[in-house]
């Protein structure tokens, strides 16, 4: 539990790709003492979008931080939406026990584009109350048109049959005309 | 010789678990001087199966030397890993995905016993480059790709991406 005093955001920016995002963001961050928690960013579509989780520790520190997010979005470098965290809305640090509650699976999709995709196999998941952890999602130029890509990372409860769940997905698969691989990506603790 | 076309991700061929070759006859010779060819005509790979080029039999070639000197040719036929050493992470690119790279754990050191396209029984022990290449063969020859390999979703399933920009984007700072 972070003391009250604190403040916590979740930062989402998008942008054009352009050198010097990440060290204009980061800059802005620092200047007013913010800590960032844990962040993600990619390139996405000629795009670069980045996620922070970042606590400040005053109030003036955030309004410094907000100044400088004005002036980068007077720019138009990126766009960015600041969020507070609420506290139980904050997140949990990885458990340090060996002890997993969830089995981790890779299931990638993949085949000649459609509408529904991510949908059709999102819905499925949801279904069996299946946590989605990380998803690729990409068109590429294939040999008779637009091949749609789909990886998607999931944490499976232990009580979901994992054959019901091969089989349903598969099925999707053969539906959709699409190739479905799902796999354990289970660590093994030594 | 015939320079024969690269089948793409998700042509339903790549999937297939390819058959032993039975009979070594002028097809299969045939078959493996056009891979050959196919291979070294500025594919920018050093190996490539029988079923990238739309054939469902267990056949490779592979050339490390492919970019350079071309006398590295090995033509494997019913390809067999006998012994293999501990893995070790490496990069890896496939004419059938050529959006992606991925990274996938491979042994270093393998010994595998394959034919030639005469139907002489060949052991290589091989290494680094060579048995990495034999793996990725090996597993075209077996239907699985490379995103079936990999450990992690977020850092060993790679898009290729071009990172350039307008110049007129580039910043000061």
């Amino acid at each position: 539990m972070m003391p009250s005093s604190l403040i916590k955001l979740v930062i989402s920016t998008v942008g054009k790709d352009r050198p010097g995002l990440v060290a204009r963001m980061c800059e802005a961050i620092s200047n007013a003492h913010g800590n960032i928690d844990d962040s993600t960013m990619t390139r996405l579509g000629g795009q670069f979008s980045m996620i922070y989780i970042v606590h400040f520790n005053s109030p003036d520190n955030l309004e410094r931080f907000k100044i400088a997010i004005a002036q980068i979005e007077e720019e138009g470098l990126f766009h960015v939406d600041i969020r507070s965290l609420a506290p139980d809305e904050e997140p949990d640090l990885p458990e340090t026990t060996t002890r997993s509650k969830s089995h981790k699976y890779l299931l990638s999709v993949g085949g000649y584009d459609r509408t529904g995709i991510t949908y059709a196999f999102s819905k499925a998941l949801a279904a069996f109350h299946i946590n989605i952890t990380d998803v690729h999602a990409h068109r590429i130029n294939g040999e008779d048109g637009i091949v749609y890509m789909l990886a998607i990372e999931m944490d499976v409860p232990l009580n979901v049959d994992e054959a019901e769940m091969k089989a349903n997905l598969e099925a999707l698969g053969k539906e959709l005309n699409l190739d479905v691989r799902l796999r354990s990506m289970d660590a093994i603790i030594l | 010789m015939t320079v024969l076309k690269i089948l793409k991700y998700p042509h339903p061929i790549l999937r297939i678990p390819c058959p032993d070759v039975l009979v070594f006859d002028r097809a299969l010779q045939d078959l493996v001087v056009d891979m050959v060819e196919t291979m070294y005509h500025g594919t920018g790979a050093v190996g490539l199966a029988a079923p990238q080029v739309g054939q469902s039999v267990r056949v490779f070639v592979m050339d490390t030397n492919a970019f350079t000197t071309r006398d590295n040719l090995k033509v494997m036929v019913n390809p067999k890993i006998i012994t293999s050493s501990r893995n070790k992470t490496m990069r890896e690119g496939c004419l059938s995905f050529p959006d992606y790279l991925a990274n996938v754990k491979r042994s270093q050191r393998i010994t595998v016993e394959a034919f030639d396209a005469y139907g002489v029984l060949q052991t290589y022990e091989l290494k680094h480059l060579e048995a990495v290449c034999v793996q990725h063969e090996i597993d075209h020859l077996d239907g699985i790709l490379m995103m079936d390999r990999i450990e992690s979703l977020k850092t060993d399933w790679l898009r290729r991406q071009s990172t350039q920009v307008d110049p007129d984007d580039l910043q000061s700072d």
